[in-house]
C-alpha cells in the first residue's frame, strides 16, 4: 500500500474511447513525483518527435504530486502539460483551487489524455471510477456555465472541475486550463491542445476526505500547525494579494509599462493590491486546505458587472492587461480578468499580445486597415475588453491576436517582430530584467519560454533575511548580492533556486508558502514514508528541468533559442530609468553558458549530455535524443 | 516633527497594530528614515525601497526627514 499517492495513472485514448490504468510504485514516484517532472516524463514517452501540438499525437497530462491531497496549506495545486502550441516545445503550467486535491483523493495521481474525440467529450471521475461523457451541450460554454451544467446533470454540487472555455475550443494558442472556474493553469496554451482534442475537461468528485493514506499523519499535522502559527509571514499576501508589490515595482522602474518601453506607470496607484482591496474586494478565496487565503474575490455592479464567481485578478494579470497596455481602470481590469477566467485565456499572454499590437499601432506598423477600423490606443480599458472577446472568438483582427504575439508579428511583417517581448514564442511575464539581471538569464533558459516563477529575482537577495537563508540549505556561504550584473555566484543561485522551484512544481506545492527546504523534506517523508532530504528533492527539480529541456531539444531547440528581446540591453524608450540598468549582452551570454555547465548540458548546444542524463538515472532519454538527431 | 508613513506589501503588517497601512509618527527633529524604522519595529533588512514625498531616495535609511514628510516603505518582490 503506497503512502501519499495512489500508484495509479489513468490513460485516456479519446480516439478509441478507451480508459486504462497504469500502476506504479515508489521507484517511479520518488523519481518523478508529479507535476512538472511527470509531465516531462510522459511527453518524452508518449509524444512522437515532431507531433503537431494541435494534432492527435500530442498528449495532455494532468498531474498533481505526492504532496497533493494532504491536509496542509499549499498542496492544492496541480500541473497540466502538453507539447505547447505556443512555443512548440515543453508546455506546462500549474493551477490552484480544489480540483487537483480532489483528483488525488478520488484515486488517481495523474491523467494522460491522447487522441482526438469524434465529438465534444468530458471525463467524469468519481472515487476511482472513470467514464467518458458527451460534452455537446457544454461546447461553446464558459468555464462557469459548463461547471454549473455538469454539477446539475450529475446531481452533485460538490463536483470540482478542470475545464477549458471557448478560447481553448477556438484554439487560441495561449488558452488556459481553468480549475474550479477561477484558478488558472495559464501559461503555454495547454487549453488549446484540449480544444483540438474536443476535450472539454475533467469533472471530479471524491466522496470521502483523507482517501490518500499518509505514512505519518502526525508529522503532516505538525507542518500544518506550524503554518497556522506563522501566518504573520504571509499576512501581506493575505491582505493585498500578489498585487501588494505592484507599487514597489513601479517605483523601482520594474513595472512593465507600454509593452516594456517604460518601467514606471503613472497610473500605478489605481491598480495596486491596496486599491483593489479598498475598492472592489468582497472576500478572499483559497485553495484546498490553505490557511493563507491569498486569492481575491471582486465584485462590481456599475458601470460594468463583474461576477465574483470568477475570483479576482492577480499581480500578473493587473500588469499584463493594465500597465503593459497603459490601462489604469481597475474595474475594466477586473472585468478583463473575469473574461479570461470565463473564456479560459492566459491573462499574461493575452495582455502582452495586445500590448505588442498597441505598440505596433503607435509606430504605424499596424493601421486601422489592419485592425478592422479599431484605433489601438494605450489606456483604453473598453478596447481591451473588446479585443479579449474578438481574440477568443477569432473575430476579425482578433484572429491574428489569437495566434500569440510572435506568430502575429511574423504574419504582419514590416519589422513588427522587433516589438514582440517573448522567449521561445511565449510572451514575457510581468518582471523587468533591467532591475534584476539574473532574471534575464532565467527567462532565456526556462524550458517553457520566459517564466517568472522558476526564476531568480535578484532584488530579494540584497540584504540578509529569509530569502538568502532559504538558499543556504544548499549553499551555506551565500552572501547578499547586487541587483545588477551577472556573477558566477548569481548563476549558481539561479541554478539552485530554479531547480528547487521545478521540484515544488513537481511536488506540487504552492510557491507562496514559507516552508523551509528542510520542512519540505519532512513533509514529503511524512506523506510517503521515504527518507528523502533537501539534496534529493533538488535533484527531482533538476531532473524535471533536464527532461523538459530534452523535450525541447527533441523538437530542435538548442542554445540559439535561449534568447532575450533586444530591448533589455538598452535603456527605456520612455520615462526615468529609476533602478533599471541595461543588461550587458556579454554578461548575459556568459551567464547562460555557466548555467548550462552547472546543469551538465552541452556548453555549445545547451542540450543535456548523456553523462548528466545517466547521473540522473535517465539514460533512456539520451537514447531518445540520439535517435531524434539521427533521423533529422 | 511628525511624518506620515505608509507601508506597502509585506511591510503592511508592521503598521496594522496602529490601525492600517498608514500612520502618523512623531519623531525628534532631523531624525533619519532608519530611526523611523526602529521606532516602528520594522526590520531594516526587509526594506527594499524608501520613497520620501513620492520619490525613491538613494540614501535610504540615512535620509534625514523633515516635518510633514510622506514616507513610503516597500519590501522587495519576487514572482507571483
Ligand atoms: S498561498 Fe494562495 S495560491 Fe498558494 S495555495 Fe494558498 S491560497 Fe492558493
Amino acid at each position: 500500500m503506497p503512502y501519499g499517492y495512489n500508484g495509479k495513472i489513468l490513460h485516456v485514448d479519446l480516439t478509441r474511447r478507451r480508459l486504462e490504468v497504469e500502476e506504479r510504485g515508489d521507484a517511479f514516484f520518488r523519481r518523478y513525483f508529479g507535476g512538472r517532472a511527470l509531465v516531462a516524463y510522459y511527453l518524452l514517452r508518449e509524444v512522437p518527435a515532431g507531433a503537431d501540438p494541435l494534432g492527435p499525437d500530442n498528449v495532455v497530462v494532468f498531474a498533481p504530486g505526492v504532496i497533493t491531497g494532504s491536509p496542509v496549506s499549499g498542496q492544492g495545486r496541480n500541473g497540466v502539460g502538453a507539447r505547447s502550441p505556443l512555443t512548440g516545445g515543453f508546455g506546462n503550467a500549474e493551477g490552484g483551487g480544489f480540483w487537483g486535491s480532489e483528483l488525488k483523493r478520488a484515486g488517481f495521481d495523474a491523467i494522460v489524455v491522447k487522441g482526438v474525440a469524434d465529438r465534444p467529450t468530458y471525463l467524469w471521475i468519481r472515487d476511482g471510477r472513470a467514464e467518458l461523457r458527451d460534452a455537446g451541450h457544454l461546447w461553446g460554454r464558459t468555464t462557469g456555465e459548463a461547471e454549473d451544467l455538469i454539477r446539475e446533470e450529475l446531481g452533485d454540487r460538490g463536483i470540482r472541475t478542470c475545464l477549458i472555455g471557448p478560447a481553448g475550443e477556438n484554439l487560441v494558442r495561449y488558452a488556459a486550463v481553468v480549475n474550479d472556474r477561477s484558478h488558472f493553469a495559464g501559461r503555454t496554451g495547454v487549453g488549446a491542445v484540449m480544444g483540438a482534442k474536443r476535450f472539454k475537461g475533467i469533472a471530479t468528485r471524491a466522496s470521502r476526505l483523507g482517501l490518500v493514506e499518509l505514512y505519518d499523519p502526525a508529522g503532516v499535522k505538525a507542518v500544518a500547525t506550524w503554518m497556522a502559527q506563522h501566518l504573520d509571514l504571509v499576512a501581506g499576501l493575505h491582505d493585498t494579494g500578489t498585487a501588494g508589490g505592484l507599487k514597489a515595482l513601479s517605483m523601482a522602474g520594474g513595472l512593465p509599462t507600454f509593452n516594456f518601453q517604460a518601467g514606471h506607470f503613472d497610473g500605478d496607484d489605481m491598480i495596486t493590491g491596496t486599491a483593489m482591496r479598498d475598492a472592489i474586494l468582497v472576500r478572499r478565496d483559497t485553495c484546498a486546505a490553505c490557511a493563507v487565503r491569498c486569492k481575491r474575490v471582486v465584485e462590481v455592479k456599475e458601470p460594468l458587472r463583474v461576477d465574483p464567481a470568477y475570483g479576482g485578478p492577480e499581480y500578473e494579470s493587473l500588469a499584463a492587461m493594465g500597465s503593459t497596455n497603459g490601462v489604469d481602470d481597475l474595474v475594466a481590469l477586473a472585468k478583463a480578468n473575469e473574461l479570461c477566467a470565463a473564456y479560459g485565456l492566459d491573462t499574461i499572454s493575452a495582455g502582452a499580445t495586445i500590448g505588442w499590437a498597441m505598440e505596433c499601432f503607435e509606430r504605424g506598423i499596424l493601421a486601422p486597415d489592419d485592425t478592422g477600423g479599431l484605433e489601438l490606443r494605450w489606456g483604453d480599458g473598453r478596447l481591451l475588453l473588446k479585443l479579449l472577446e474578438m481574440l477568443t472568438y477569432r473575430e476579425g483582427f482578433g484572429d491574428l491576436l489569437a495566434e500569440g504575439a510572435l506568430r502575429a508579428a511574423r504574419k504582419v511583417g514590416r519589422g513588427a517582430e522587433e516589438y514582440v517581448m517573448h522567449v521561445k514564442g511565449q510572451e514575457l511575464p510581468m518582471h523587468e530584467p533591467r532591475i534584476k539581471h539574473a532574471l534575464g538569464v532565467g527567462y532565456s533558459v526556462s524550458p517553457t519560454g520566459a517564466d517568472h516563477m522558476h526564476n531568480l529575482h535578484d532584488t530579494i537577495y540584497l540584504k540578509p533575511g529569509r530569502s538568502l537563508d532559504y538558499l543556504r540549505a544548499w549553499k551555506p556561504d551565500l552572501e547578499p548580492i547586487q541587483a545588477h550584473g551577472i556573477t558566477e555566484d548569481k548563476v549558481h543561485m539561479l541554478y539552485l533556486w530554479s531547480n528547487w522551484r521545478h521540484f515544488l512544481d513537481s511536488a506540487v506545492m504552492c510557491h507562496f508558502l514559507p516552508y523551509t527546504p528542510q520542512q519540505m523534506a519532512e513533509l514529503t517523508n511524512s506523506c510517503t514514508g521515504w527518507d528523502t532530504d533537501v539534496w534529493e528533492l533538488l535533484q527531482v527539480g533538476e531532473r524535471a528541468a533536464t527532461l523538459a529541456r530534452a523535450v525541447n531539444a527533441r523538437e530542435g531547440y538548442a542554445a540559439g533559442s535561449d534568447t532575450l528581446p533586444r530591448r533589455f540591453f538598452g535603456p527605456f524608450q520612455r520615462g526615468e530609468a529609476r533602478r533599471a540598468v541595461p543588461m550587458s549582452p556579454e554578461e548575459w551570454e556568459r551567464g547562460k553558458r555557466l548555467y548550462y555547465a552547472m546543469m551538465g548540458w552541452d556548453p555549445a548546444t545547451g542540450v543535456p549530455t548523456r553523462r548528466r542524463l545517466r547521473e540522473l538515472g535517465e539514460a533512456w532519454v539520451a537514447e531518445l535524443l540520439e535517435t531524434a538527431a539521427a533521423t533529422d | 516633527m511628525t511624518v506620515t508613513v505608509r507601508a506597502h506589501g509585506e511591510l503592511g503588517r508592521y503598521l496594522k497594530p496602529l490601525g492600517g497601512d498608514t500612520a502618523s509618527v512623531a519623531l525628534p527633529a532631523g531624525a533619519t528614515v532608519g530611526a523611523l524604522l526602529d521606532r516602528l519595529g520594522i526590520n531594516r533588512d526587509e526594506v527594499w525601497l524608501v520613497a520620501v514625498n513620492g520619490d525613491v531616495v538613494d540614501d535610504g535609511e540615512d535620509r534625514r526627514l523633515a516635518d510633514g514628510d510622506r514616507v513610503d516603505l516597500f519590501a522587495a518582490v519576487a514572482g507571483g
